[in-house]
């Protein structure tokens, strides 16, 4: 197994399955755009004393590093293409400066203080910072908080990103997350810029203590963007821990969202992260009561663990519905976003096997310390999720850049599973068939973030879809479209359409196929291939177009069942699966970017 | 003696206190004070070293040293001040016997020793060292097999398997009356949920996504015949594959890995290093067992 896992590193990374359709300009990349290191406040206060950006960036590439807490060797089982560390602005570095007695915390009271106490307990000091974001403590900051301090700890951030940024063979991005939670309310967002050092060096990252409100954040990228020419892109996650705030119907001020307020949106928020560690944000089965996979790996709940009722604002579906409104009323759609997948684990790994999660935090790294896990985040409540896969021309910082800008990007529940969409007004029934899907989709259409408008007379939008399964996970179950529209009087639709499925299965009255079956072995957490299929493809034809009406088209693939991570560790632990509290099973799933229709 | 009063003397916390107090007092009386060693402490360089060295957890000392060069006066005065203050605390109570039964900082000091051990050094491997090193460690450094061919593909879900192994079986003579190369697979395959070509795949890979039916035939098939063979089953249908190269696995050469074999044999150096030191101490003991199973009393 050793050697297995060494001679995975020699060969490259991933970027085949890409040629799956044929040869094109775009390949596959995979990667994590949200992974927090010791150098995240939070992450060492959970026990992350050691994973550093530099050592996330090894592991993501494919080197060996050292297990955190065996200090064994231990390597990735595949390396990403792509990798963002995100580290909180807020107070970055924090602890690891304090270790290392940094000179300009250590001048100030505050800084000596809080030395003094870590010395004691190394989790303490995230207790007496932690409730900041909330603002209690603020008069902190003026110690801990200085310029010169967080201009040295973002130099080293981002001199580990160049460090291991390989051009043509690993992308290591810089980002940060901007970490605003207006009373726990989760408004986070990572931001990623293609820049190099030398001129993100020229800014400091933008901190929630600097305002939490996401228009000043936006006022800072368009500032930071004319005066230094970096780009960026700022990603929102964990709507579904926003109690409806992250999509809202009104600004920060709570007035109706104007024209302005959708226009600088949309200029920044071109993707948004739709499932990681602490839950899916696709939608709710009482949004969506028509969709029969919508209650997937949910987590409705506030930051601190307090659950809330299911509200649009914290919905991707729902918002895509909102912006269609919000374009026929105020002329722009500020909730026009493409979806990817990301982990925000803090443990510095970027980890989302459901047979090999290694947490969201360092402290549940240890399997037999989970029965115990508690608090916030208990591990068995958590995803072992998610990823992001790109289409890009090439792996570099710009290019992978360039395809979260055009939405030619979309997210997994953790699987690689290779997805094409393509939307147009000509595909045939027997492009499906094609060998070179690619080819015949750029042609024809455009890819998945794109745009349709003004159907020819008489057509109706059609899109033409490629899935591959991932060749370390479980065969494909099926291939669905979900479209939303917005009527004349104004009423906001959802439907979803079984593509094609494996097998011979015969879908129902309403077109629904029915559930593919499930091989998984529940005592030895064990499953087979023997149902689903390897590649599903399909056109599909929206079959009540209206070519008057606004509407959106998103594709999502589903695997069959296989283990659930909390099913892993209990086969492990040699304990009844039941006492996980989770679900044993899990239809891992990719849902594709969406295409717009405009009349 | 009245019931409250009694109460407060059966306290566990109050019979602590009163028996602190008691050593103290006694210590106080019979204890010597004065210029005597265990009231003397000396600040030197290497003291400081040493302090900073354990406040940092880390041991290098001659980073330190040089940070210990460019401290300021006042900054250096702090040091020297936190440095008496705890080694005072420290002495103190260690004469009162503090630390006895203490299982946290039995750990703590058996883990501070473990790092004092630990010691790294910016030694530089000589080629043949490493040479050696690999020699030592091949299989951990084996590069894998591999193989390069192309295939194309029946896929039995959508023409049934004996229909697809038919159809594999009448393409495998076109492919090879046609003289067809490595690029012209794709006019005769079915579209295949990976790859078409695959240049120097290692087992695993090709395992992962042709099962391992398929892994085990092409093992077994001659390379750069310039012949197409097969049918291969695979997991999902029926291959004809060109194979046109196979390296073995080797050894790789010491140029190829050197980074990773001078980190792997510094950190093996280091901990051979400790794990020696730790012994000599050991030797230095004499270990008694009772009623140890195996184990003479002696």
């Amino acid at each position: 197994m050793k050697n297995k896992l060494l001679w995975v590193g020699l060969v490259a990374a991933t970027a085949s399955l890409a040629q799956a359709a044929g040869a094109d300009d775009t390949h596959l990349y995979w990667g994590d755009t949200h992974l927090h290191t010791s150098y995240s406040i939070d992450a060492y206060s959970t026990g992350n004393y050691v994973i550093d950006p530099d050592t996330a960036f090894r592991y993501a590439r494919g080197l060996p590093i050292l297990d955190p807490v065996s200090r064994e060797k231990m390597r990735i089982e595949r390396p990403l293409d792509f990798l963002v560390v995100s580290d909180h602005a807020e107070l970055l570095q924090l602890q690891i400066r304090l270790e290392e007695e940094d000179p300009d915390l250590m001048a100030t009271p505050t800084g000596k203080r809080l030395a003094e106490m870590q010395k004691q307990n190394r989790n303490a000091v995230f207790g007496q910072v932690g409730q900041i974001i909330q603002g209690q403590g603020k008069e902190m900051l003026v110690d801990l908080d200085s310029d010169k301090v967080r201009g040295n700890a973002w130099r080293r951030q981002v001199k580990m990103a160049d460090d291991n940024n390989v051009p043509g063979k690993f992308t290591a991005m810089i980002g940060w997350e901007w970490s605003s939670a207006p009373d726990w309310s989760n408004l986070h967002r990572v931001i990623i810029t293609p820049a190099d050092g030398a001129t993100a060096g020229k800014f400091l990252p933008y901190s929630s203590y600097i305002s939490n409100k996401p228009e000043d954040l936006w006022a800072f990228l368009d500032r930071t963007t004319r005066e230094t020419g970096a780009q960026f892109v700022a990603i929102p996650h964990n709507s579904n821990m926003s109690g409806g705030k992250m999509f809202d119907r009104v600004d920060s001020e709570g007035r109706p969202i104007t024209a302005e307020y959708a226009r600088e949106r949309i200029r920044w928020e071109s993707v948004m992260e739709i499932a990681q560690s602490k839950g899916t944000s696709e939608t709710d089965p009482a949004l969506s009561p028509n969709d029969e996979f919508a209650g997937f790996e949910l987590r409705n709940k506030l930051l601190p663990g307090t659950p809330t009722p299911a509200q649009p604002g914290m919905f991707a579906r729902s918002a895509l519905l909102e912006g269609l409104q919000f374009e026929q009323s105020l002329g722009v759609n500020p909730y026009k976003f493409g979806f990817v997948g990301g982990t925000d684990s803090h443990t510095g790994l970027s980890s989302q096997q459901e047979y090999d999660f290694k947490g969201k935090l360092t402290n549940q790294l240890v399997t037999a310390n989970r029965p115990t896990s508690r608090g916030a985040f208990p591990i068995w409540e958590l995803s072992a999720a998610g990823l992001a896969g790109v289409w890009a021309t090439e792996n570099t910082r710009q290019g992978i850049f360039d395809s979260f800008r055009r939405k030619e990007v979309y997210g997994t529940s953790g699987p690689r599973i290779a997805l094409r969409v393509f939307g147009g007004f000509g595909f045939k029934e027997a492009d499906a068939k094609a060998m070179d899907i690619a080819a015949i989709g750029y042609k024809g259409g455009v890819p998945m973030g794109g745009d349709l408008a003004k159907a020819p007379k008489g057509q109706a939008p059609s899109l033409l879809i490629h899935a591959s399964r991932d060749e370390l996970s479980g065969n494909l179950d099926r291939i669905q479209v979900i479209k939303g529209w917005v009527d004349a009087k104004g009423e906001q639709h959802e439907k979803v359409y079984d593509v094609v499925g494996s097998g011979k299965r015969k879908p129902d009255a309403n077109g629904h196929l029915p559930e593919v079956g499930n091989t998984v072995d529940v005592k030895t957490a064990t499953y087979t291939n023997t149902i689903g299929a390897a590649q599903l493809a399909g056109v599909w034809k929206d079959p009540d177009f209206d070519p008057k009406l606004r509407a959106f088209y998103y594709v999502r693939v589903l695997e069959i069942p296989t283990p659930r991570h909390s099913l892993y560790d209990a086969v492990a632990l040699n304990i009844d699966p039941a006492t996980t509290n989770a679900p044993l099973t899990i239809q891992e799933r990719a849902w594709s970017s969406p295409i717009w229709y405009t009349p | 003696m009245s019931a409250g009063l009694r109460r407060v003397l059966r306290e566990p916390l109050v019979h602590f206190i009163a028996f602190g107090a008691l050593i103290y007092l006694a210590w106080g009386l019979w204890g010597q004070r004065g210029d005597d060693d265990a009231h003397h402490i000396v600040v030197d360089r290497a003291a400081l070293l040493q302090y900073l060295q354990y406040q940092a957890k880390a041991f290098e000392p001659g980073t330190f040293g040089e940070q210990l060069d460019a401290m300021a006066p006042a900054e250096r005065q702090q040091l020297i001040d936190n440095f008496v203050r705890e080694e005072v605390l420290y002495r103190e109570a260690k004469a009162l016997g503090l630390e006895r039964g203490d299982y946290v900082m039995r750990l703590r000091l058996v883990q501070k020793m473990g790092f004092l051990l630990e010691s790294t050094t910016d030694e530089k491997p000589t080629d043949a060292e490493l040479q050696k090193y690999l020699d030592e460690n091949a299989e951990l450094y084996s590069v894998a097999p591999s193989w390069t061919f192309t295939h194309v593909f029946l896929d039995s879900t959508e023409r049934g398997d004996a229909a697809a192994r038919r159809e594999a079986e009448r393409i495998l003579v076109t492919l090879n009356k046609v003289h067809a190369g490595f690029n012209d697979a794709p006019r005769y395959s079915d579209r295949f949920a990976f790859l078409q070509n695959y240049v120097e795949r290692t087992p695993d890979y090709i395992e992962s996504q042709f099962g391992q039916d398929f892994m085990q035939a092409l093992a077994k098939l001659p390379v750069g015949t310039g012949l197409w063979q097969g049918p291969l089953h695979s997991d999902t249908g029926w291959h004809l594959v060109l194979l046109t190269a196979h390296t073995a696995g080797r050894a790789p050469k010491v140029d190829e890995i050197r980074d990773r074999l001078v980190d792997d044999l510094k950190r093996d150096r280091a901990a051979a290093r400790q794990d020696q030191a730790i012994r000599a101490l050991i030797d230095q003991y004499q270990v008694q067992f009772v009623d140890i199973p195996g184990h003479p009393e002696k």
